[in-house]
């Protein structure tokens, strides 16, 4: 039960998240300062130049000017992206990452589950929130909920099944996020009903550096 | 041997008050940690309960060791510290992380002598704000070009995300609590007496705060 | 050149989330240099733009980098800060010498720092009804016994209990103790809770 109450609230949170036409997005992973949405905004989007930029050449590696021309498309970093996009007027048009196309939008809400979100998406969720605003058809946004609502049950399994997170599953990383964590509170509720109580351990950063200093040293 | 009268935690009157200043200190720290936000203060319980500890301690030194009260009494005091500690540290976390936000808003509302944390903690929050500033500055800020040099307050700011769903129970009949509709429509619905709900934070935030509902 | 070294100081936390990386003194050099190399460019190119307007647009896009070379950079440190903050929870006031050396002196410094001002905190509390302050970094589970049976990990030597008796922690040596005196030390791995 716990678990199932977990993750619904992250299922709750997710939802929230993907209607970015009502409600600027508000989470604690889009700050500042988060590393997560600055991997985040480091991913490669698609976007055509609408005006000359000198001496920028070196964005397009496959053109050898030295100028970047206007009407060529080039992938950059959605942080660039974002910023020549919200100047006024616009230096670029955005557009959507392959994932987000019609194409894969047609499999993902087909079976969602059959998409393996580790090769393809890492960052699935939190890029399509970002581009969303760049599809006309205004489709991914439904795509996005859609997709988590059926991959919510793999996630589910993933969570409970006892080999590690990491190794086998075709999940994105905020996946893999929650569905480590839900596994960790699914482990300790089973302590708990087993003992009533959970031992005292050694704190996490102390074991693990201790770890890393142990493989170090076998290293040697 | 000492009487038995002498070793009476506290009399009849005394003990109900005790009981209660756990059970608001237990139901605050259950609210602490599962709110989004920083909640007011309950330093007046945290205090009593100090001094209550402080009581049953000085008791249980005139017992001796193999008393079996003595064991019971270690006992209740190690779960009420747990508690304490526990609560304070949820707090401290909070501050920590929102602490630009949570300083901008406690200024105007030490204002209105409404404030949320404790004269300590504002210490706390100020000083741990001064010295990541100061850090930042020393570090990187004061040796990147002229105009990238300044310390962005509002951007470093990270807030709670109060649009989060919590679970919870409603300590009194309530009516007309607007909950706000991702479309943007509203939506207006009844909690009644004992009832549980899961809802989004922001819309039942006052109610949490004046002791309406409590987060389970 | 754009933004892009950066990225590799921001993937280093994201790695090892769960210990601390020694401060990349050198990397940050580098990008401070390539922000200064920005700025100078941008400088030249703003003052040419009367000739050619569109290298305004230019200028704009450098300025871009410049401000997404800042936030990556604060975003480190910010990290790093969180992670040396756990190291005051984890391992006390004072770090073993292997982990302060992983700290530039800076964030040393700023351990030092954060760690006066939470003892500070600390001691304040029930200052007003004559208590003298509580360890939050104790209590850190619900208690379930008084005492627990605890495997000595390494040689610690003697611990003074509360009630004046002296036990003496040597490798592999088991001893039943108060929870409450000896909660620190497992948390610092040098004893183990038997079950």
């Amino acid at each position: 039960m716990v678990i199932n109450c977990q993750s619904l609230i992250q299922n709750l949170k997710i939802n929230n998240r993907i209607f970015p036409k009502q409600k600027q997005m508000s989470t604690e992973n889009s700050g500042y300062l988060s590393i997560t949405d600055i991997l985040v905004t480091t991913e490669k989007v698609p976007c055509k130049f609408l005006h000359d930029l000198p001496k920028m050449g070196f964005l397009d590696p496959s053109a050898a000017d030295v100028d970047l021309k206007a009407g060529c498309s080039v992938e950059i970093p959605l942080w660039l992206a974002e910023s020549l996009y919200s100047r006024r007027p616009p230096l670029v048009s955005v557009e959507l990452p392959k994932i987000y196309k019609e194409s894969y939008r047609e499999i993902l809400n087909a079976d969602a589950c059959a998409v393996d979100l580790h090769k393809l998406g890492q960052h699935f969720y939190e890029l399509g929130c970002y581009v969303a605003k760049h599809d006309i058809k205004s489709e991914v946004a439904a795509t996005l909920n859609n997709t988590y609502r059926q991959r919510f049950r793999m996630l589910l399994a993933a969570s409970m099944s006892s080999d590690s997170i990491n190794t086998m599953q075709p999940l994105s990383a905020s996946e893999r996020i929650q569905a480590a964590d839900a596994s960790n509170t699914e482990r300790s509720f089973l302590t708990w009903l087993q003992r009533g109580d959970t031992p005292l351990t050694t704190a996490n950063m102390v074991a693990n550096h201790r770890k890393r200093k142990r493989a170090e040293m076998e290293m040697l | 041997m000492e009487s038995t009268e002498e070793l009476q935690f506290s009399d009849d009157e005394e003990e109900v008050t005790a009981e209660t200043v756990l059970k608001t200190l237990q139901s605050a720290w259950q609210n602490e940690r599962l709110s989004p936000e920083i909640l007011p203060h309950q330093n007046d319980m945290v205090e009593c309960m100090l001094g209550q500890i402080q009581h049953m301690e000085r008791n249980i030194n005139k017992l001796s060791k193999t008393d079996l009260r003595t064991s019971i009494h270690k006992m209740e005091i190690s779960r009420i510290k747990f508690i304490i500690c526990n609560y304070l540290k949820t707090r401290l976390n909070k501050i920590e992380k929102y602490c630009i936000p949570i300083l901008n808003q406690e200024r105007q509302r030490i204002e209105t002598d409404t404030n949320y944390l404790t004269p300590s903690e504002y210490k706390y929050a100020q000083e741990y704000v001064l010295n990541m500033e100061n850090h930042m500055k020393n570090v990187v800020l004061n040796k990147m070009p002229g105009n990238m040099q300044v310390f962005e307050m509002n951007k470093m700011a990270e807030h709670p995300n109060l649009q989060t769903h919590v679970f919870l129970k409603a300590n009194e009949t309530i009516n007309g609590v607007v909950l706000e509709d991702l479309t943007g429509e509203d939506e207006e619905i009844d909690l009644e007496e004992g009832s549980q709900h899961i809802l989004q934070y922001k819309p039942i935030a006052d109610l949490l705060k004046n002791g309406k509902v409590t987060l389970l | 050149m754009f933004a892009e070294k950066v990225i590799e100081l921001i993937k280093e936390v994201d790695r090892n989330p769960d210990t601390i990386d020694q401060y990349n003194d050198e990397k940050i050099r580098q990008i401070i240099e390539e922000m200064h190399l920005l700025f100078k460019l941008n400088m030249n190119d703003a003052n040419a733009t009367t000739e050619n307007r569109s290298l305004w647009t230019t200028v704009q896009v450098r300025h871009s980098a410049l401000e997404r070379n800042k936030r990556c950079i604060l975003a480190y440190l910010y990290n790093r800060m969180k992670k040396i903050k756990t190291l005051r929870w984890e391992f006390g006031a004072v770090l073993p010498p292997d982990i302060r050396e992983l700290l530039s002196d800076d964030e040393y410094q700023w351990f030092s720092k954060y760690s006066g001002n939470l003892a500070l905190y600390m001691r304040s509390l029930g200052q007003d009804i004559g208590y003298s302050g509580i360890d939050l970094t104790e209590n850190l589970k619900p208690p379930k016994s008084l005492f627990i049976e605890v495997l000595c990990v390494v040689d610690y030597g003697k611990l003074e209990l509360e009630d004046g008796d002296v036990v003496m922690l040597k490798k592999n040596s088991r001893h039943y103790l108060p929870t409450s005196e000896c909660q620190t030390l497992i948390r610092q791995g040098i004893l183990k809770q038997i079950m």
